[in-house]
């Protein structure tokens, strides 16, 4: 495990695979993993149980009310700007597209014999989204949920590798050639402020589960629009994002003990996030071809890729295959849209997940 | 995991899983409708 914990610090600084999580795991994983280990709690003879630092920040930052990913999701709102999608709402219908390879992954991993809750969890990772995967499968207390942070933030880190494979596999040169017009409408104030209100209660009623999850996201987007607190939407998407995605890695070490970490189910849960993140592109794909069958303005099927959560990796990856494919087509701003649409899809995906699944325990 | 393979259950599993995409890709995009709708009210009511 402390090899593993070298190679995470290795990504981190030499790949730069997002070093903000996977130092601070890499790191934590050499600290769980010396034997008698401090940073957790031991019973020492003579002086009885112990409290250990990591074991302590897991219990409560993870455990008893999943509060470091949604203090993360707080600088996640406040880092979005919701604009593009607001001027060309029609974006959203693809954030909820780009969803299914989770549930395709669900099924897949229910075959292959994982129980119910970790199938769940484990399908999670396609909503690209790292907080919501810890939230999930720390709520249905999987027993993978350190293989799962792994797999989730390691493939945000190589979406850029990822989605190129996908979207590649189901498009032609000529259909991500397709250009696309870009007439933004203005988008008012007041527009923007209502936005994450609505989305907070819509997504609430839909999917309880979620509320959380978008509640958080939405109030750091609320600081950000509001226009009043300019310095804690700064704070919020600098400071608080960085300390707490720090604690996090560092607390999420806690699961990558040797025994629990190092197993067959670790490879083929870092197999299925892979199936979860190329069969959620792919469902973005198809749906905007779908789509293209009845509309009049066509629009460029790698958009649909793009409803994803992993924001902006997922848009710049279709403005550039865009670029390639016809160096005047710039797609930035529609894959934007529907990138931040993919935001709020996947953690209302995370809700719908939390409360279908325990329905069939 | 594997050790204790039971492919009645694995299978049952399945099916029940079958069930939650279709409700849960429906429960996303019924969200997503909503919100879409919401958008395009704002954008009508609060026109720059």
């Amino acid at each position: 495990m402390m090899v593993l914990g070298g190679l995470l610090i290795y990504l981190a600084i030499k790949k730069d695979m997002e070093p903000s999580l996977l130092l601070p795991m890499g790191f934590g994983a050499i600290l769980v993993n010396l034997p008698l280990s401090g940073v957790l709690n031991q019973v020492m003879p003579g002086i009885g149980e112990t409290t250990g630092i990591i074991s302590w920040m897991y219990e409560i930052g993870i455990e008893a009310a999943e509060a470091l990913p949604l203090f993360l999701f707080i600088g996640i709102g406040a880092m979005i700007d919701f604009g593009p999608l607001l001027s060309n709402p029609r974006m959203l219908l693809f954030g909820a597209a780009a969803q299914f390879g989770i549930f395709l992954t669900f099924s897949l991993a229910s075959l292959l014999g994982f129980e119910l809750k970790d199938a769940a969890s484990i399908a999670i990772i396609g909503a690209a989204d790292g907080p919501t995967s810890i939230l999930v499968s720390n709520i249905f207390k999987s027993n993978y949920i350190s293989a799962i942070a792994v797999a989730a933030y390691s493939y945000m880190a190589l979406v850029p590798i990822i989605q190129p494979f996908a979207i590649k596999m189901v498009t032609t040169k000529k259909e991500r050639a397709m250009e696309m017009e870009y007439n933004p409408k203005s988008v008012s104030r007041t527009t923007r402020i209502l936005f994450p209100i609505i989305v907070t209660i819509v997504a609430g009623l839909a999917a309880p589960g979620s509320i959380s999850l978008v509640g958080f996201l939405m109030f750091g987007n609320l600081i950000r629009e509001c226009g009043k607190l300019d310095s804690l939407s700064k704070t919020a998407q600098n400071v608080l994002a960085n300390l707490v995605t720090l604690f996090l890695g560092i607390t999420i070490a806690f699961r990558m003990q040797a025994a629990e970490f190092l197993t067959f189910e670790t490879l083929l849960i870092m197999l299925l996030g892979l199936f979860a993140f190329v069969f959620d592109s792919i469902s973005g794909v198809m749906f905007a071809k779908i789509l293209n069958l009845f509309l009049k303005n066509k629009i460029n099927p790698m958009v649909g890729a793009a409803g994803i959560s992993a924001f902006p990796m997922s848009a710049r990856v279709v403005q550039k295959m865009g670029l390639e494919a016809n160096d005047q087509n710039h797609l930035l701003m529609h894959a934007a849209g529907a990138n931040v649409a993919g935001q709020i899809a996947s953690v209302v995906a995370g809700g719908v997940i939390l409360r279908l699944v325990p329905l069939l325990f | 995991m594997f050790t204790d393979y039971s492919w009645e259950i694995a299978y049952s599993n399945f099916l029940s899983s079958l069930k939650v995409m279709g409700l849960g890709m429906l429960s996303i995009f019924l969200a997503i409708v909503i919100i879409y709708g919401a958008v395009s009210l704002l954008a009508v009511l609060f026109k720059e």
